[in-house]
């Protein structure tokens, strides 16, 4: 006897829900107008510039080409950093960092230093009532949204315009003010972070569990055949000691040792080595007959001579997502029963998994084929019942492969080898992929119809790393107590009665200022010479081993930015790195290493977070604008313009 | 079993082919009404209705009382115990009613479930079958056919779970029956019917060997016969939901909450007590 499937019980469940949503949504919807054009905008993450011309001059992108000839193609300048939270929030308010409070990946809490991701926030419940070893919470928590400003669809829809919001960055949870919303970069894995994979290995040397950045490697061993292992999950909401919750998997090896049959609660799938599972849907036991629901995707990496499983985070499962990813609530069961279960995480592509060789390089890339095919399907969807207002689709794949497989467009790099040349085709054949996705968008455009085709910053190499926090060292504005506790991250061991700025994240140097920082010893008064001296410094720094200037701009943001909304998590200066060049992953955790430059030999081999001057985005549009853009900040605004909306944003924040 | 099983599946199909055509929900609602008037009727014919309106009334009466005296902690729990004992001399009165038609709705929902609780798999779209082998036949490695049907690559064997696997792909719409060949030369048959866009069509995802469980839940093919080594053949087809109000939903909720609201609205017109 079969019992119900999952996805049978929770139906009964998502009735209830609709219901509940069809109630709400009868008072409070306001009527919808007809905008009598669609306006299409595809968000390329990572589309280059330079990549796109040479491309284009290559014959290799015709759709892009058309566009181009039709509308117009410029470079788009980015924010300042080029991240992508940073960019897209900027694009989505119109705003800069100063007023819409994203200023990187990561923030830190000044009085504590504890970094945190910069979108979102858990807010726990209110009031626990604990019984034994049990907690049980009186009112529920929620996410929330932390950027700051604006979003221009919730312009559109004020106006009745419906709008279609698909993967926005920056947008998690989602707004709630679109017609259709599913969240994108910035949506946690079931374990609230940017993906946590594990890497099942009877590897000798993997003897127990250890934590790698962004992954778990847990041993495990086949025993007569079969090889069980456990997944874990959150820590259960209601334990006072954390423990996981945790689902359990048997591997079932067969009888010539070249593929497993893999049972996770009623689910079986058949892998050979090699072979990506589909999406196998989990539960993760929360009471007796009840379970948070989730969702992997499991890779046989080898059988001989060792076992080897790569288990993806455990998504929010679209059906069923434990919190808020779409607009209305429903839609991200919709988008799947259109097109099949898909990654939720933001940022699909485990490019930490690759970067701590847990993946190879031809694993990331039939898994980003894997991401990529799910996107196009959805966006074919969701372009035929796309019929009046605003689409915004986003694609993430480019610019996740660019950074782990830029080296093969760059054999002068330090990491370069023979095996990197293999490679040398990946990156423009998803340019041409996406120059595909654009006509098939170009044929859904009616006369008054507009596209655009954009992206939030471009690529360059990462050859030569910096740590800020060394640097600031060495030049006497970060003093350490003990040189070997420094190496720890976290920036532990730094002697705060004697330290004057210190660097988290990917671009932000923070001065340790009096009554923001716990420990801070600036005083205010000193704050804008201090970040001026320090600036100066830095844009008199040489690379000694290229001999050329290692960072081309640094801007202090009191004087970059116009908006001042978050003076406590804002940096006090912004570091633009030469072409090149970008901080070293140990400075980015709070690492006071010895020396201030290196080589980076790391997978990751391009970034964009240099001198916004080095990495501008494209911009293409089938038409000339009303009103022309050729800054992101300003998009937004030319988008509105198209239908007749002007305005944006309330707060001008151009400097 | 066996035997009426053959029975059910040729009244089943007389009477569920011709509306394969209609909307899914329709057939479900017709088959919901129709079973509420079994229902009503059968509790109409069978129960002793005197005695249940007396039962439902006392359980009335007894509701009241813990209504009023909420504030006397004795009388609320003396009532509460009246309620109790009617409730169970309630379900003791219906008893009979249920068991006789809960038989006939067990089989009628194993024959909807067939037709109405699955999809068919998509040609092009590879899926995997699955047989539970005994030790012996697995040694052997049966081969698998079918028309219309591609296998991709080699069979294998689980020996933890006793189970053979083989990746098919589906080429042609419709239904085909896949056959198991052991070294010895049996055949053992599995029916397959493979999806024509959205079609409606009798499906069992399980034939296995003789089990009176096993008959009444996949009632459409006879049991395999037990001496050829395989003791059941799976077929992954997914489940099918129905759009309702915009949200999918298995049949069989649709199915029984229609039947109980029917039964709802029936019961006074019809003058039956429930
Ligand atoms: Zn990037």
């Amino acid at each position: 006897m079969t019992p119900l499937p999952a996805r049978t019980r929770t139906a009964g469940a998502m009735l209830l829900a609709a219901c509940a949503v069809a109630l709400a949504a009868g008072c409070g919807g306001g009527a919808h107008v007809v905008a009598g054009q669609k306006v299409i905008v595809l968000g390329i993450d990572g589309f280059d510039h330079q990549l796109t011309r040479d491309l284009l001059a290559a014959g290799r992108l015709p759709n892009l080409a058309r566009l181009a000839q039709q509308g117009g193609f410029t470079p788009l300048a980015t924010s300042t950093p080029p991240l992508s939270p940073v960019a897209w929030s900027t694009f989505i308010t119109g705003l800069d960092p100063g007023a819409h409070g994203i200023f990187d990946f990561i923030h830190r809490e000044p009085d504590t230093l504890a970094s945190f991701l910069s979108t979102s926030r858990t807010v726990p419940p209110g009031k626990i009532l604990t019984l034994g070893p049990w907690q049980f919470p009186l009112s529920s928590g929620r996410v929330e949204l932390l950027r700051g400003g604006e979003a221009f669809w919730e312009v559109l829809e004020a106006r009745g315009i419906e709008t279609t919001i698909v993967r926005m960055p920056a947008n998690f949870p989602p707004s709630g003010k679109a017609t259709r919303e599913l969240s994108g970069m910035g949506t946690p894995d079931m374990l609230g972070t940017y993906g946590i994979f594990t890497l099942f290995s009877s590897k000798p040397d993997v003897f127990e569990r250890r934590d790698v950045s962004g992954g778990v490697i847990q041993p495990i061993d086949v025993i007569d055949g079969v090889a069980r292992g456990t997944i874990e999950g959150p820590p259960h909401p209601y334990r006072i000691t954390p423990t996981p919750m945790a689902v359990e998997f048997a591997a079932h090896v067969d009888a010539s040792g070249e593929a497993v049959l893999i049972v996770v609660g009623d689910e079986t799938r058949v892998l050979e080595v090699g072979e990506w599972s589909s999406w196998v849907p989990v539960g993760l036991p929360l009471l007796p007959f009840q379970t948070l629901p989730g969702e992997v995707r499991f890779l046989l990496k080898s059988l001989t001579p060792y076992f080897e499983l790569y288990v993806s985070p455990i998504n929010l499962d679209p059906y069923a997502p434990a919190l808020p990813i779409s607009t209305p609530g429903y839609y991200a069961a919709e988008l799947a029963d259109a097109e099949g279960r898909f990654y939720t995480q933001g940022m699909p592509e485990d490019t930490r998994a690759r970067n701590v060789e847990a993946l190879t390089a031809d694993e990331l890339l039939a898994q980003a084929r894997l991401t990529a095919d799910e996107t196009r399907r959805q966006f074919r969807y969701v372009l035929d019942q796309f019929r009046d207002g605003l689409l915004f689709y986003y694609f993430g794949h480019v610019d996740q492969v660019s950074h782990v497989m830029w080296r093969s467009l760059d054999p002068g790099h330090p990491a370069y080898t023979e095996a990197d040349a293999r490679y040398r085709a990946v990156i423009g054949d998803l340019y041409v992929e996406m120059d595909a996705v654009v006509g098939q968008a170009m044929a859904a455009l009616g006369p008054n119809d507009l596209l655009v085709v954009m992206s939030d910053h471009g690529f360059a190499p990462w050859r030569r790393a910096v740590n800020v926090n060394s640097w600031l060292r060495d030049h006497g504005y970060l003093a350490v107590t003990d040189a070997r506790a420094a190496t720890a991250p976290g920036l532990a061991g730094v002697d705060w009665t004697k330290t004057r700025a210190y660097a988290v994240g990917l671009n932000g140097v923070y001065l340790n200022l009096q009554g923001r920082e716990s420990k801070g010893i600036v005083p205010p008064a000193e704050a804008s010479r201090l970040s001026a001296e320090i600036a100066a410094a830095m844009e008199g720094t040489v690379d000694p081993a290229t001999n050329t200037p290692a960072i081309t701009k640094a801007f202090v943001t009191a004087a970059a930015f116009a908006g001042r909304a978050y003076p406590r998590i804002e940096p006090d200066i912004v570091v633009g790195y030469a072409r090149g060049t970008r901080v070293a992953s140990d400075s980015a955790l709070g690492i006071v290493g010895p020396d201030v430059f290196s080589d980076n030999r790391e997978p990751w081999s391009g970034d964009h977070s240099m001198d916004p001057a080095h990495v501008p985005g494209v911009l293409f549009t089938s038409r000339p604008l009303k009103v022309p853009a050729d800054r992101l900040q300003e998009l937004a605004a030319s988008i509105l313009a198209e239908f007749g909306v002007t305005g944006f944003p309330k707060v001008r924040s151009t400097p | 079993m066996t035997l009426v099983n053959a029975l059910l599946v040729r009244l089943a199909d007389a009477l569920l082919a011709p509306l394969a055509g209609l909307p899914p929900l329709a057939v479900v609602a017709g088959c919901a009404l129709g079973s509420a008037l079994a229902v009503l009727g059968v509790m109409r014919f069978t129960s002793n209705q005197v005695a249940l309106g007396l039962v439902k009334r006392r359980i009335h009466a007894a509701l009241l009382e813990m209504r009023l005296y909420n504030d006397d902690l004795r009388a609320l729990l003396r009532a509460q115990g009246e309620v109790l004992r009617h409730n169970l001399s309630y379900v003791g009165l219906s008893l009979v009613p249920l068991v006789i038609t809960a038989v006939p709705l067990t089989l009628a929902i194993a024959q909807l479930q067939a037709w109405y609780g699955y999809t068919g798999l998509t040609p092009g779209t590879p899926v995997v079958v699955t047989a539970a082998v005994e030790r012996g036949a697995a040694a052997t490695m049966p081969r698998l056919e079918g028309a219309g049907v591609e296998v991709t690559g080699p069979p294998r064997y689980f020996p933890t779970l006793g189970e053979m696997t083989w990746r098919i792909v589906p080429r042609a719409p419709g239904p085909t029956t896949l056959r198991l060949v052991t070294a010895g030369g049996t055949v053992i048959e599995k029916q397959l019917h493979v999806a024509t866009g959205d079609d409606i069509a009798r499906r069992s995802p399980l034939r296995e060997q003789p089990s009176f469980v096993g008959q009444l839940l996949y009632p459409s093919e006879p049991p395999l016969d037990a001496s050829a080594g395989v003791t059941a053949i799976r077929l992954p087809y997914p489940e099918r939901l129905l759009p309702v109000a915009g949200q999918a939903v298995h049949w069989l909720y649709v199915y029984l909450a229609l039947t109980f609201a029917f039964v709802l609205l029936l019961r006074k017109p019809l003058g039956v007590v429930i």
